[in-house]
């Protein structure tokens, strides 16, 4: 169990270090092609990291806010006040904000910049349909997310997600509008090698929002799969979010508020799923906020 | 050259050095503020103990030796010395809770008594508390432990006395079979 939890932490840390190196690719490519990649860079990274801090920092009255939750009181919310309690205690986390979202499907997420101003929300649905240590499970999951500053490792992937779009759009339009500024006599037509790279930087432009895209996607399904096993390295208890996360592949019922924005806040993705097969769906999961209930359970499982 | 190359070693070590002492005295405050916690979560279950027999007595009057082996066992409980003892006190307060509640089965009206369900919730969250709480302990030793014994941080163990701390582990009577008796 705990080897599950370094290996998920290193396999992370070795996306994020992919990221800047994403990044510093594009910033190379908008050097040689245009001959601004520094500014370029510091231009994005202000503009990304801004609005991005702003989320981060806002992030828990959005996502309630978005989803309509109410605070959850502790007498009529008893057992969900109790649990979440102990969990704290197992963590060593102060109590976060409670509230309920009146909805029939089960679901829940976990927000906040860090464990003092964290909050935690489930919906009616999960109440109702699971029982005590199935709500364990699940709240030891979204704790974790807490306790792991997972919405700060999204920050980070989305800033530069932002910070790659950014660049490259910048980039290529001007390119398209301007053509290509030259730095001295050296650089530039001299054909050959100099082409080639140019090329390289061109095709690196393109592709890098969407390989940015795709990393982003990648860094959340590995928190989600690092929330499971510490989730349960606080119970200690695998058997309880497995019946959980049973229950949830079951559901088919759809969260009426939410949008692939917060989509990956939740535990399960709360967007409608058709289940396809084929190739085309391999492609599909690669955009997939969560891994697939299957594979958690079956990691689970082999704990 | 070769001097500031020294220095620079030299600086690194010692940041190590105190980094390191640090981590120590975090790891062993953290162990210290677990203990006390287990205390704290004992005490809530001890407070909520009284309000549960005012409750059932009012319904079920004539189940008096109970009542008065949960009350004792929480007394002793609360005088307990030393950690063997209070486990022992602990384990005496738990059987005495599970005949308290067996006899309330046979009172439906107790059952259906809001104040009587409120006060069931709250003691068997309380029971995970405790276990939370011991498992943080336990959790928070494992860490010092691992560092006490680990290359290099052993060394400054040593040279500053960090030891290591003991496990809280289960009563060996708490091991046994659990009869459930009704």
């Amino acid at each position: 169990m705990f080897d599950q939890i370094a290996s998920n932490k290193r396999r992370s840390a070795v996306l994020i270090a992919a990221f800047v190196l994403l990044v510093a690719a594009v910033v190379w490519a908008v050097n040689l092609l245009l001959g601004r990649g520094v500014p370029g860079l510091i231009i994005a990274l202000v503009v990304a990291g801004g609005s991005a801090l702003l989320a981060y920092w806002k992030s828990d009255a959005v996502a309630l806010a978005m989803s309509h939750a109410r605070p959850a009181d502790s007498y009529e919310y008893a057992r969900y006040h109790n649990l979440v309690e102990g969990l704290c205690i197992a963590a060593g986390l102060p109590k976060p904000r409670l509230y309920v979202i009146e909805d029939q499907a089960p679901n829940a997420f976990a927000t906040g910049r860090n464990p003092r101003h964290a909050a935690v929300a489930v919906t009616t649905g999960l109440l109702e349909k699971l029982n005590r240590v199935e709500l364990e499970g699940v709240l030891a999951h979204e704790l974790s997310h807490i306790k792991n500053y997972d919405l700060l490792v999204s920050t980070l992937a989305v800033t530069m997600v932002g910070v790659v779009a950014l660049l490259s759009d910048f980039s290529l339009r001007f390119l398209w509008w301007g053509g290509p500024r030259h730095r001295n006599d050296r650089s530039g037509g001299h054909g050959g090698p100099a082409a080639i790279l140019a090329v390289l930087g061109f095709v690196l432009l393109l592709v890098t929002p969407l390989a940015a895209r795709l990393m982003q996607f990648a860094v959340s399904r590995r928190r989600e799969s690092l929330a499971d096993v510490s989730g349960v390295a606080l119970t200690r208890y695998p058997p309880g979010l497995i019946s959980a996360l049973e229950k949830l592949k079951e559901d088919t019922t759809v969260v009426h508020s939410s949008s692939r924005a917060t989509a990956h806040l939740w535990i399960e993705s709360p967007l409608a799923r058709t289940p396809e097969e084929g190739r085309l769906a391999r492609l599909n999961r690669l955009f997939d906020t969560h891994p697939p209930l299957e594979e958690r359970i079956q990691a689970l499982k082999e704990l | 050259m070769l001097f500031w190359i020294l220095l620079g070693l030299v600086v690194l070590v010692v940041l190590w050095l105190i980094a390191t002492y640090n981590r120590f005295v975090k790891l062993k405050n953290r162990i210290a503020n677990a203990w006390a916690q287990i205390d704290v979560q004992l005490r809530r279950r001890y407070d909520l103990i009284p309000n549960l027999v005012e409750t059932v007595k009012g319904y079920a009057k004539h189940e008096r030796e109970t009542f008065e082996a949960v009350t004792r066992a929480r007394a002793a409980a609360i005088q307990a010395e030393g950690v063997r003892d209070q486990a022992q006190a602990e384990n005496m307060i738990t059987s005495a809770l599970k005949s308290l509640f067996a006899v309330a089965e046979a009172y439906p009206e107790l059952k259906a008594n809001a104040n009587f369900l409120n006060l069931q919730e709250e003691l068997s969250a309380t029971e995970g508390r405790i276990a939370y709480a011991r498992q943080f302990y336990n959790d928070a030793v494992l860490q010092m432990n691992t560092k006490v014994q680990s290359f290099p941080s052993n060394l400054v163990a040593n040279m500053f006395g960090f030891r290591e701390q003991e496990y809280f582990e289960a009563d060996d009577t708490s091991r046994g079979p659990i009869s459930v008796q009704f």
